[in-house]
């Protein structure tokens, strides 16, 4: 029975890699190299940041003789990855898979239908936490000289920590889970918790070289916080040394609190996944109706799709949040801003800083990237209706420009004045900011047609385990990266509103090919998905 | 009002509808049956324009739906076996979203929400989201947003699915009316007895080719439709 639990859990986990989301057949073996390529090259990026981080702490840490607040840094880094990871996976593979109805429905007892879930989260977290652990092993054998014990127990380790991270992150699924089958705003309540959690990870991240720095020149401090406060890192720092009883009490520790919390959820599986509160009804009322054009009619279907779910409304719209945030947090750093403002003949360089910043920050919406997927089932309808295919592209452009762009050119307007920029510079990278959000916007178009999933269970899957959303991610790095790129290379020969001017040329160039483009193939493509 | 001309079409390899003829006059109920994987659904999709072909061409009310699929879909209502909507919208929402695109007015969209939402008791569930309607509910829904632009001809992939034994009852009913004002109604259905009562002419599909069709006497003879199918199926 486990073993045939097991199975299915394998080959629905397998199903991601190696099926094609669009129509559910095996995908061929140069796209499975493709799509592993992808992979790999998002996970080489996350461990050549974390051999960066651990590149900054290592030798110092080591050779005052710090090596364990070295690796409980690391491993507390791991953990943070591995519940990223997994805290938002947890409630939905855990207590919200769609077989659940099946599988009760079976003789299996729900101990077991949890231990398949269980360990396919487990492998998540495991993969998470390698990414860290991984190069902060390799680079502390480079700094200090390999030696074998030190090895073992850190590859036993690898095993042992996301034992921990599992539990609070199931735990947390848990809490969830039950919190939200008891209350009507489920949505409200999980785009609370991601908010909260989203924060708490860009302060992070946005403090972490202060954090390394402080490290490195307070390691003693830190390492004494890290014995009094957290216990658990600090033996598990001990036992990548080769201690064996610090290896000893952090397998009890870790298996400990993951046995504890897998016999809770075990216990209470059932009752969980079987309340259900039903939504409120509103009860029709009759009022006069109003017609509109197919075009906004098409346009608010938009609309609707991506702001009646909080969920996909945040994962697409990250970067207009930030967009907004981005002046006030300018504002409350007016006198750093006051002297970039001053330093006269930069002014133009500024300009163009500001518009690549605001350009990287706008790129972060998924709109177009995500807006074929999520017709998903419902494709038949807008196939059916008398409308244009054309017609439709254009709604799902309009939308992306429209809660890109305006928040965009605000961002830049209070930029600008913020920063004295001079007439020119400032009209042109409004320009240059409006050319590539809708740029941005058609290659996410472009690229979800070539890459669609349109056989989600989960709206929220299209989106956020979506290969049209990664690629569309790179696209926007990479033009970023070309902007900045090229003003290193062509910026000597012309004055920044030159660059700018010409910026904003070869992006419009480039949308107006794109705009032919999905004019011709793409209406083909979406015609025959 | 829907001439189906030598229709064709093949996924891969296989020939999922070869060679269909089929013609449909207004004011005719026309049911097309046949086993799982027979080649309705590739019919009725092609039909509506949302499944291209290689050979062959469909007409509805003259307009082929190769050269100008829009003026076809303009006067067509279509309804897939398994009707998924748009969950995040509600049922009104939905409906308005319909009339939108079909450019029905104000006043015709209030009345005619008014007469099919009330004859499916749909009515109150209208400001509900589509995501917590039931599978019946949504059929009738969809059912209620095929009508609500008049359609000259109504294409329906087994329509009885999921409805309740009075709404399955309304469904025929609306279907005979809609019919005697002139419009046409192309269905596939696994319910012999409801072809066999419901239907003016007939038609039965195996492997991709059209195996018998005509007038329900034509088909059937002295026997039931359900002998015959099963005779056909067998040969």
């Amino acid at each position: 029975m486990l073993k045939a639990l097991l199975k299915k859990q394998f080959l629905e986990t397998a199903s991601f890699f190696f099926l094609n989301a669009k129509d559910g057949k095996r995908r061929s073996p140069l796209a499975i190299l493709g799509f592993g390529a992808l992979i790999l090259y998002g996970f080489g990026a996350v461990v050549a940041m974390f051999w960066m981080i651990s590149g900054t702490l290592c030798a110092p840490l080591t050779q005052s003789g710090l090596d364990w607040v070295y690796f409980a840094f690391m491993i507390t880094l791991a953990t943070s990855l591995g519940c990223v990871g997994s805290v938002f996976a947890a409630k939905s593979k855990l207590f919200e898979a769609k077989d659940n109805d099946f599988l009760l429905s079976l003789p299996v007892p729900a101990w077991a239908i949890l231990f398949t879930r269980i360990l396919s989260l487990y492998l998540l977290t495991f993969l998470f936490e390698a990414l860290v652990l991984l190069p902060a092993a390799v680079r502390y054998f480079v700094t200090v000289g390999f030696s074998f014990l030190p090895a073992l127990f850190q590859l036993l380790l690898l095993f042992i920590l996301p034992l921990g991270t599992l539990a609070v992150c199931s735990l947390l699924g848990w809490l969830i889970a039950i919190v939200t089958a008891r209350i009507r705003s489920k949505n409200l309540l999980t785009v609370l918790f991601f908010a909260v959690f989203m924060v708490a990870y860009f302060l992070l991240v946005g403090k972490m070289n202060e954090y390394l720095g402080y490290i490195v020149l307070h390691g003693e401090a830190v390492g004494q916080t890290i014995k009094t406060k957290l216990f658990p890192f600090w033996q598990a720092g001990l036992a990548a040394l080769g201690e064996p009883l610090a290896l000893l009490v952090s397998a009890l520790i870790f298996g400990g609190l993951f046995a504890l919390v897998y016999l809770l959820l075990a216990k209470t599986f059932y009752r969980v996944v079987t309340v259900k509160r039903g939504e409120k009804k509103t009860r029709y009322k009759e009022r006069k109706r109003e017609m509109r054009s197919a075009f906004s009619a098409l346009l608010k279907r938009e609309a609707l799709r991506f702001f009646k779910n909080p969920m996909i409304a945040l994962n697409c719209l990250l970067g207009s949040v930030f967009l907004l945030i981005l002046p006030v947090i300018a504002f409350f750093n007016a006198d750093f801003f006051g002297q970039l403002a001053a330093a006269g003949e930069a002014k133009g360089l500024l300009g163009l800083l500001v518009g690549m910043i605001v350009c990287a920050v706008a790129s972060m919406n998924f709109i177009t990237a995500s807006s074929v997927s999520l017709e998903g089932e419902t494709l038949w309808l807008v196939r059916s209706l008398p409308v244009e295919t054309k017609t439709v592209f254009a709604t799902k452009l309009s939308l992306h420009v429209l809660v890109t762009a305006v928040p965009a050119l605000l961002c830049t307007l209070l930029l600008s004045i913020l920063l004295k920029l001079g007439i020119w510079i400032a009209i042109l990278i409004h320009v240059a900011v409006f050319a590539f959000v809708f740029l941005c916007a058609a290659t996410g178009l472009a690229i979800n047609l070539k890459f669609p999933n349109l056989r989600w269970t989960n709206e929220v899957a299209a989106v956020k385990q979506s290969v049209a959303a990664i690629l569309a991610m790179v696209a926007g790095i990479g033009a970023i990266a070309l902007l900045f790129g090229g003003y290193f290379l062509f910026g000597k020969y012309l004055p920044a509103e030159g660059y700018a001017a010409l910026v904003s040329g070869l992006l419009v160039a480039a949308s107006v090919l794109l705009c032919v483009w999905l004019g011709k193939r793409g209406v083909k493509i979406f015609e025959n998905l | 009002m829907l001439r189906i001309e030598n229709l064709s079409k093949s996924y891969g390899d296989k020939k999922a509808v070869d060679g269909v003829s089929l013609h449909i006059k207004a004011g005719e109920i026309y049911g097309f049956i046949g086993h799982n994987g027979a080649g309705k659904t590739t019919t009725l999709k092609a039909c509506c324009g949302i499944l291209a072909f290689e050979e062959g061409d469909v007409f509805v009310d003259g307009i082929s739906v190769k050269k100008d699929p829009l003026g076809c879909k303009r006067k067509i209502a279509y309804i897939p076996d398994n009707p998924d909507l748009y969950a995040f919208m509600t049922g009104i929402q939905y409906l308005d979203f319909v009339a939108d695109i079909f450019k029905v007015s104000a006043n015709q969209r209030q009345e005619k929400i008014r007469k099919y939402a009330d004859e499916f008791e749909l009515t109150e569930n209208l400001a509900q989201p589509i995501g917590a309607y039931s599978h019946g509910m949504k059929q009738k829904l969809a059912l209620v947003s095929a009508l609500i632009h008049d359609p000259k001809l109504i294409i329906l992939d087994e329509p009885f699915v999921g409805l309740d034994p009075k709404a399955a009852h309304t469904v025929k009913t609306l279907m005979r009316e809609l019919c005697n004002n002139g419009a046409a109604i192309f269905f596939s259905t696994h319910v012999l007895e409801v072809a066999e009562k419901l239907c003016d002419k007939v038609a039965i599909i195996k492997g991709g080719k059209l195996v018998k069709a005509g007038t329900m006497d034509e088909v059937k003879g002295d026997t039931s439709l359900e002998e015959v199918f099963l005779e056909s199926a067998e040969e």
